[in-house]
């Protein structure tokens, strides 16, 4: 079965980048990947395909919604905007990411990397 | 309707879907052509960045669960297409199937509403029948004396309430078609302590049933129902006097029986509930909350100590017997019942062998199939999937046709006359009964059919392929031998069931009746008291309606007797016979009377042992005589050379003198005994109150044709005598014998169909080992094997399994008769003809199954057989 965090982050952050992007503006596929992109430098390099089934959970969860438009240059897009519950879920999703990210940077200076 | 929403759903899911990737995938390449590459650079890149687009898009309909239903609905596709493929095996496992769950829910359903379920009554569990026990001829259940009935109530501490009824049927008039209803006397407390509400009005309340009281009717639903749903208050004639309706019962109430149309107030005068001697009421009592049935059947006999102590006359030697009035109601019913049942789930287990068994041997076959579709690359979890499918596709098809079946069955049940069945229009299809059945056969479906798929995991798929399937597991093979063995025992099983049942039915109905039973019309008619008060009085209506009814054409004859042959009542009297031998001073003959007309003996067909029968010349004022039974002659004489001897009922003093003596007739049913009988003629009858009779009429032609002629001859005599019953013997003797009858046809279906499985089984199994082993049989017969050895060879195996199976089930069945022993009728439980003949019959049936395969197998040509390889 083809997963969609195969592309080298932890588990569930994916999901976490989707939704402190959207959280900050309503954005369409494209510009959401960009977006990742340029703000955490090359973590989203691998495959930006992945970023689509991971809209598809967070769809089915309830945390964003989804409503085609068109962009200014005469795109037909797909924009997604964040619910509340989206942004519970954020909030939650941040102190976990922090814990883990803060968990991993110990070891690395106890292995003195 | 969903499905095709479905369909729409995905199709515009997948359209969006695309739009949105080749969206983004354009407006990376944008973004490259932007930085200066060519298209073609620039779209590779966008694409490479992209990743996977398929996988990606699968993906994401995974995510929405739209791919699980897709392939789900292709192994149901899939799994149809193979069952096309192999209607044989279709057909035979859904049947299978279908009559394994549809019996088995059949009859655990009505157990379970029969049996288990307490009568619909609040708290029934505390009611009691309460009957008269006789201890010096250990009679249980006999009637109750009005007198005790009062002492009982008064004295008793244990029961919160008695309440006694009589069945007492009444004619109804005042109406277009007057006719005889089935009613009872109840006491005035009946229906409160069965706790249960009228439908409209009310139902008697405390004290309306002293002598005095107001003539009141409480109504049943059907009889409310049948009257044009009169208003409460309104009047009904019966027996000739005005009664107000007070009250209708719901249409669920039917108590004593489903068959009673009223109830009236058991209004006793003074002399009547201080009679002793007459026992003819019922008792039913609901005991006190925290009182045990033991603690109140010792205070009970306590209770009948005393009155036997004060009223030695009446009371001595009687005491009482208390059972639950469940058990009152179904008692003999839950044991035909249980087992009917017990076959029923030898017939599951023989279903579900035979099932296992066919998916067995397809999955064998089909090891082939498998391993082709393994080596093109298809996970085993699908293929495990897949057969899992096919099986519950299976199991889907047999349980719809299996409830189909049980409600068909249900539906019948529920009409079954309370003689056969008490509490039939309670029954309903049980869910949770269904939903053992159909999981125990869905079990075995789903656990034999991926067997194969679990045979997968341990493939070794060159081989498989290579050998073409030759090289099933022997592990398969024994399994099989022992399913086909099972089948073979429980068959057994069934067999000597039915066997017994059936030896039991036929000796029960080849019992002679004691009359000829053909031709022969009977018709009830009661007197109205008030209209003819008198024997006399009687007996000149009941001869002017034989003068009619004798005239008609197609009549051979006709006479009248006090209750009608072959029909269950026997009441008894205590008779005082002179110079008796056999007889204990004070132990005193009981003996059932039948008041006949000169004819009867004539035409109903029972033949003179000794002496004569009754002539016109026996008239009132002449000699009185009596006829009497062998019974009661050889109890009392000790010979059946009593003509001449005297007899007279203990409370009348008129001595009888015997004329004749005739043989026992069986009045209660082919398998009871009625006793010693007494018949005197009506017209030296003294017992005035005996206003009821059954016109008994011989015919030339069908009996039934006559009806409408005698109803008219009947109504020339008096217009308004009702008239009651109509039947005729043969159908009262054939209803006697119903339930035997039905528990044999049933038995013996299920075994037939047991026995057909099994022969199908070893049939199966052989044809199939054959099938395998013709090279190796080519090989043989190649090196000189002769066709007895090869003959051998294919046998030894089989008759191992036959005679395992077949001394297996003997044995099983040989423990199990004697549990239904109670059951049979003048047949041993351990009969050794019929397991002999079950043997002989199993023998018999596995010999013809293997011919065939036999034959293919002695018949292999080596070339044909070793080329094949």
């Amino acid at each position: 079965m083809a997963s969609p965090s195969k592309s080298d982050l932890l588990p569930g952050t994916l999901d976490w980048l989707i939704l402190a992007t959207l959280s900050r503006e309503a954005l369409h596929g494209y510009a959401i990947a960009q977006r990742i992109q340029q703000n955490s430098g090359e973590v989203l390099k691998a495959e930006e395909g992945s970023l689509y089934p991971a809209l598809q959970r967070l769809l089915i969860e309830g945390w964003v919604t989804a409503k085609w438009a068109t962009s200014p240059n005469n795109r037909r897009i797909r924009v997604y905007t964040i619910t509340a519950a989206g942004r519970k879920q954020f909030s939650r999703e941040t102190e976990r990411v922090s814990r883990a990210i803060e968990g991993i940077s110990r070891i690395m200076r106890l292995c003195e990397i | 309707m969903k499905r095709l929403l479905r369909y729409l759903w995905t199709r515009r899911f997948d359209k969006e879907l695309d739009a949105e990737i080749q969206a983004h995938i354009d407006e990376k390449t944008e973004l490259y052509l932007a930085g200066g590459l060519p298209l073609e650079e620039a779209r590779l890149r966008a694409l490479r960045d992209f990743g996977n687009r398929t996988r990606v898009a699968e993906s994401c309909r995974e995510r929405w669960g739209v791919m699980l239903l897709d392939e789900t609905s292709a192994d149901i596709r899939y799994a149809a297409r193979v069952l096309r493929k192999s209607p044989v095996f279709a057909f035979v496992a859904v049947s299978c199937l279908a009559l394994g769950i549809g019996v088995n829910s059949i009859t655990f359903s009505t157990i379970d509403r029969v049996v288990l379920h307490a009568l619909p009554y609040p708290e029934a569990e505390r009611l009691f029948a309460i009957w008269s026990r006789a201890q010096f001829n250990g009679s249980e259940h006999m009637h109750v004396s009005a007198a005790d009935f009062y002492d009982w109530q008064s004295q008793s501490r244990s029961f919160s309430s008695l309440a006694a009824f009589a069945n007492w049927p009444m004619n109804l008039t005042n109406v277009d078609e007057p006719r005889k209803l089935r009613t009872e006397l109840v006491s005035a407390n009946f229906f409160t302590l069965l706790k249960t509400r009228p439908e409209f009005g009310r139902t008697f309340r405390e004290g309306e049933d002293g002598a005095e009281s107001q003539p009141q009717v409480v109504l049943s639903h059907h009889l409310w129902h049948a009257l044009g749903e009169p208003h409460i208050g309104g009047q009904l004639t019966l027996n000739g006097s005005g009664y107000s309706i007070i009250g209708v019962m719901p249409p669920s109430f039917s108590f004593p029986a489903r068959e009673v149309d009223a109830w009236v107030p058991l209004s006793l005068s003074a002399a009547n509930r201080a009679n002793r001697d007459g026992r003819w009421l019922q008792v039913v009592g609901r005991v006190n909350v925290h009182t045990t049935s033991a603690d109140a059947h010792t205070e009970m006999e306590l209770i009948a100590s005393r009155l036997a102590a004060a009223y030695p006359a009446t009371n001595k030697g009687w005491s009482v017997s208390l059972i639950p009035l469940q058990n009152q109601v179904v008692g003999k019913t839950s044991r035909i019942l249980w087992t009917l049942q017990a076959g029923m789930l030898l017939l599951l287990v023989v279903t579900c062998a035979n099932l296992a068994n066919l998916l067995l041997a397809r999955s064998a076959s089909r090891t082939r199939e498998i391993g082709m579709r393994i080596s093109l690359g298809a996970s085993r979890g699908r293929i495990v999937r897949q057969l899992l499918v096919e099986s519950l596709v299976l199991s889907l098809a047999g349980g719809s046709l299996g409830v189909a079946i049980a409600q068909a069955g249900i539906t019948v049940v529920r009409t079954l006359p309370e003689s056969l069945l008490p509490r039939a229009p309670e029954i309903s299809l049980s869910a949770s009964v269904l939903l053992a059945a159909i999981s125990v056969l869905m079990l075995t479906a789903v656990l034999f059919g991926i067997a194969p798929a679990l045979h997968v995991s341990r493939m070794d798929l060159r081989s498989e392929l290579e050998l073409g399937g030759r090289g099933a597991p022997h592990g398969a093979d024994r399994r099989r031998g022992l399913l086909v063995a099972v089948e073979i025992a429980t068959a057994a099983v069934l067999l000597v069931g039915s066997g017994l049942f059936g030896a039991s039915a036929v000796r029960l109905v080849s019992t002679p009746s004691g009359l000829r039973v053909d031709h022969l019309l009977t018709v009830q008619m009661t007197l109205p008291h008030s209209q003819y008060p008198t024997s006399s009085a009687q007996a000149v209506v009941f001869e002017r309606v034989l003068e009619q009814v004798k005239t008609l054409p197609g009549v051979l004859a006709a006479a009248e007797i006090s209750d009608t042959p072959l029909g269950g009542n026997n009441p008894t009297f205590e008779m005082v016979p002179e110079r008796a031998i056999s007889q204990s001073s004070d132990t005193p003959v009981r003996a059932g009377l039948r008041v006949v007309s000169a004819a009867y003996l004539n035409t109903a067909g029972i033949p003179l042992i000794r002496g004569r029968a009754f002539s016109p010349s026996d008239r009132a004022g002449s000699q009185p005589v009596a006829v009497v039974n062998q019974t009661l002659a050889h109890r009392v004489w000790a010979s059946a050379n009593v003509a001449g001897r005297r007899i007279r009922l203990k409370d009348d003093a008129g001595w009888m003198v015997i004329v004749g003596v005739v043989p026992d007739v069986k009045q209660l049913g082919l398998n009871a005994e009625e006793g010693p009988v007494l018949y005197v003629p009506y017209s030296q009858n003294t017992q005035g109150w005996m206003t009821w009779t059954t016109l008994l009429v011989r015919t030339a032609v069908k009996p039934e044709g006559l009806l409408p002629s005698v109803r008219k001859a009947i109504h020339a005599v008096d217009k308004d005598l009702p008239i009651g019953e109509v039947d005729t013997v043969e159908d009262l003797l054939s209803r006697s014998t119903a339930i035997p009858r039905f528990v044999a046809t049933t038995a013996g279906s299920i075994a037939g169909f047991s026995l057909l499985v099994a022969a199908i089984g070893i049939y199966g199994l052989l044809a199939y080992t054959v099938a395998r082993s013709t090279p190796e049989f080519g090989i043989r017969f190649a090196l000189g094997a002769s066709r007895a050895q090869i003959t051998w060879l294919v046998l030894r195996r089989t008759i191992v399994r036959l005679m395992t199976g077949l001394s297996g089930g003997l044995a099983l069945a040989w423990w199990l008769a004697r549990l239904i022993e109670g059951q049979l009728f003048e047949v041993r439980a351990h009969d050794p003809a019929i397991f002999a003949g079950v043997a002989a019959c199993l023998l018999l049936s596995a010999s013809l199954a293997v011919i065939a395969p036999m034959r293919r197998a002695v018949s292999v040509d080596p070339s044909v057989a070793l080329r094949a390889e």
